[in-house]
């Protein structure tokens, strides 16, 4: 299960990454500066995020139970970060916009690089595996993203699978933890992002029509 | 200076250069195959990949001898990083004879794929080796060390972005990068590896100088390397024959490279008189031939310089000896249909080719030009060439460069507009596929003029009916009532053109073999020439204007042609087909005008 989690989590992040960059290139340009500015400012948070962890949590039971809330909070804050950087370009000037959008990426960034910090505390003999597991799930999201998920999908539904892959490794935390209310919340996170993803090329559609009072 | 200092330098020194060899592939494989968000998506992901395996296999019995294993990671990786872009060209150049030949099975295409996989593993692989063998070393001072270890690493992965951004891809080409930083990487682990640990093993201290002395002659003779690329890149040998796949290309003409970081942009002189020398497969010579039966240019200006290829990143953009074809129709006919404008804007098109033919009518009060590429505006301003084939146009009074991404232009300036053209290549990636957005289609329609025109400079085939229903329901969800496609049609009867049919094909008719003359010079005509055009209005409008003759130099748009490209029926075009199902429309937040790879 382990293994799963740490493929899924590493899967996600870059997601949010990717999509993040391909919304920030759209709407200011210049494509190939924005993915190398934010897969750099990617890394360098998730460097900040690991010497965190690394600091903060001592025992065992106290990272599992810190990493299944930051998945609760990574999984509403990536499912709904297109729509918050949609929202910021409409009403925002553009410093403060380039300002929040970049937060956003460091913020995920720096959330993201707790994950493989606590999943190596948790499982000391599995070390190898549960890095390779992580390694495969970034090469994963990486092709889905690119090939299928952006073109395909387009980035509301994108955004919305992950979230709810994300919330999946919340249930599953939980169950390992035995909390009803986490389980009850991951349940409910997934359970919300699957009916939204029914509802996201309307959205998609509507938020689309308001450029065109722009 | 510290043992442990010195590490933590070489750490971000590695890292530094690390992420420079993934952006550096990336690049490679953008210029090739296009679509830069994939290529740099996939690059990225599988370096990680291969760095984390890396860094696992590192035996306990490489970490009992690190400066010995490091030294020995390094020549590698200095190796296979000089050699990585010159085997991907190289590669590339074996698909394509791949690809151009019909009994190839179009599964060996993939062999540049997989070459180009094993190259990223490969450096991706030993970086993460390094990695691991840096960390061991900062162990053995303090366990603490490794966070700070791991973290520089992490922030070098920003700096080098940004050293590759900033300085390297705007000075240097490809080849130079990687010998420059190969030679970095060799420096970098001698000093360290010496100065601290006193290592010399003969063996390996000659074969480190003997990559160092190959290096720099790489560094050195890479301007000829890239020359070398570059022609094979755009000439290739009319008879597919594997002997002369690779051989160099000797007697074309140098190509101008001109460095910037959003593209590659190149001039690239064709020698007319050479029929040897195609370029993907185009006869330009016998084309330019047929088309000066149909335009003035030449004759008019036989001066001019008509043998030129503007191409960014390997994307032919125009040829000086038939682009007032494309210009005249993508300016004159949505201008004559729908009325002369006052203020135009321009966006993209910085070659000052459609600036050029608008210039043309006196009732023009002001252009202004929106083009992302300030080296584009540069040399359309500047180079003999340029300035020669656009007439210097951007140096006009009427014209106001501004150098913005259209999208981000559009956002913030409210101004109104009479005709807006959109010049920008058809969209072929992700990068391109957001100008044509319902989201930008919507920008420009609330800045034009109630009776003002959109058009699209991009050309389309007729029988790209897919694409043309994806760019007809984009405009018309954006407001846009009018959608009027048209065509670069040149009449079949003309004598002239004719006469020259029946000169080129002397030769079969002496064998005894019957031609039609006519057909021969259509299906010509058609497959050389013939490209769609788009424009728009807001105002829903049944019908265009009359030709009307505003006595401008045009050199090939007359009544007859004019009335031509809206004859749909030539074509067995069919503009009104309504699409069932779904209504596919191209949006920023889901592209549908992409190629994923193309060859």
């Amino acid at each position: 299960m382990i293994f799963l989690t740490a493929a899924i989590l590493s899967f996600c992040s870059i997601i949010y990454e990717l999509q993040l960059a391909a919304l920030l290139a759209s709407f200011l340009g210049n494509t190939i500066f924005r993915y190398i500015l934010v897969v750099g400012l990617y890394l360098s948070a998730l460097g900040i995020g690991a010497i965190l962890a690394n600091r903060w949590l001592k025992t065992v039971n106290e990272s599992a139970w810190f990493l299944c809330k930051l998945e609760v909070i990574l999984s509403l804050l990536g499912s709904s970060s297109i729509l918050l950087l949609g929202l910021f370009y409409l009403h925002s000037s553009a410093l403060v916009f380039l300002f929040l959008s970049y937060s956003v990426v460091i913020l995920i960034g720096i959330l993201s690089g707790f994950e493989l910090p606590i999943l190596l505390h948790l499982k000391i003999d599995k070390q190898p595996a549960i890095l390779a597991m992580n390694y495969f799930g970034a090469v994963a999201g990486s092709l889905f993203f690119s090939l299928f998920a952006f073109p395909q999908l387009g980035l509301f539904a994108t955004s919305f699978l992950v979230g709810a892959f994300n919330g999946l490794v919340v249930v599953i935390l939980a169950w390992k933890l035995k909390s009803k209310f986490l389980i009850m919340a991951g349940l409910f996170i997934v359970i919300i992002l699957l009916l939204a993803i029914f509802a996201a090329t309307s959205w998609q559609d509507n938020f689309s029509a308001i450029f065109s009072a722009l | 200076m510290k043992k442990i200092h010195s590490i933590y330098l070489v750490a971000f020194i590695f890292s530094v250069l690390g992420i420079i060899y993934q952006l550096l592939i990336a690049q490679a494989l953008t210029v090739l195959s296009g679509n830069s968000i994939v290529k740099y998506s996939l690059v990225i992901g599988f370096y990680l990949f291969a760095s984390g395996i890396g860094s696992f296999l590192v035996g306990k019995k490489s970490l009992k001898k690190i400066p010995e294993v490091l030294l020995k990671t390094e020549l590698l990786v200095s190796l296979v990083a000089t050699i990585s872009i010159p085997v991907i060209y190289f590669f590339h150049i074996f698909q394509r004879y791949l690809v151009l030949t019909p009994s190839r099975q179009q599964f060996f295409i993939l062999i540049f794929w997989l070459v180009s996989g094993v190259i990223i593993v490969a450096v991706g692989w030993l970086k993460g080796r390094e990695l691991a063998l840096i960390i061991g070393l900062s162990k053995e001072h303090h366990f603490k060390q490794v966070n700070i270890v791991l973290s520089l690493d992490y922030f070098g992965c920003l700096a080098g972005a940004l050293i590759f951004y900033f300085i390297l891809i705007s000075q240097f080409n490809l080849f130079q990068i990687v010998a420059i930083s190969a030679v970095a990487n060799l420096l970098t682990v001698f000093i360290f590896v010496i100065y601290y640990f006193s290592f010399s093993n003969r063996r390996f201290l000659s074969v480190s100088v003997i990559l160092f002395i190959l290096t720099i002659a790489f560094a050195v003779n890479s301007a000829t390397i890239e020359q070398y690329f570059l022609k094979k890149f755009y000439f290739r040998p009319y008879e597919i024959n594997f002997s002369t796949v690779f051989m160099p290309n000797k007697d074309v003409p140098d190509i101008q490279i001109f460095d910037s970081p959003y593209q590659q942009i190149s001039l690239t002189k064709i020698s007319a008189v050479n029929p040897s020398i195609y370029i993907d497969t185009n006869d330009y010579s016998r084309d330019i031939y047929l088309l000066s039966r149909y335009s003035r240019k030449l004759f008019i200006q036989p001066d001019f310089p008509a043998n030129y290829l503007f191409s960014l990143n390997g994307n032919i953009q125009s040829f000086s000896g038939s682009e007032e074809l494309n210009a005249e129709y993508s300016v004159h006919v949505p201008i004559i249909a729908n009325g002369v404008p006052e203020r135009v804007l321009i966006i993209g098109g910085g070659n000052g080719i459609t600036a050029r033919e608008i210039l043309k009518y006196d009732q023009v009060k002001e252009i202004i030009q929106v083009e992302i590429d300030p080296e584009v505006i540069r040399l359309a301003k500047e180079n003999k060439i340029f300035k020669t084939i656009n007439n210097d146009s951007l140096n006009d009074p009427r014209v106001h460069v501004v150098v913005d991404d259209g999208f981000a232009f559009l956002k913030v300036n409210h101004s109104r507009f009479d005709a807006v053209f959109i010049d920008v290549q058809w969209p072929y990636d992700y990068n391109l596929s957001r100008i044509f957005s319902r989201e930008l289609f919507s920008f420009v329609k609330n800045r034009l003029e109630p009776a003002g025109f959109l058009a699209i400079v991009a050309i389309f085939s007729p029988t790209d009916t897919a694409n043309w229903e994806i760019l007809r329901n984009t405009l018309s969800v954006a407001g846009f009532q009018t959608i009027v496609p048209y065509f670069t049609v040149l009449e079949d009867s003309n004598a002239a053109a004719i006469e020259f049919i029946k000169k080129i094909t002397a030769d079969l008719a002496n064998q005894g073999k019957l031609i039609d003359h006519q057909k021969l010079l259509k299906q010509y005509l058609l497959e050389i020439f013939l490209a769609g055009h788009i424009y728009a209005k807001v105002q829903p409008s049944v019908d265009h204007l009359a030709y009307q003759d505003f006595n401008l130099p045009l050199n090939v748009l007359n009544q007859q042609r004019f009335d031509l490209a809206f004859d749909y029926s030539y074509l067995s075009f069919n503009p009104v087909v309504e699409s069932n199902g779904v209504k596919r429309v191209n949006s920023i937040f889901q592209p549908a005008f992409y190629v994923l790879f193309k060859h």
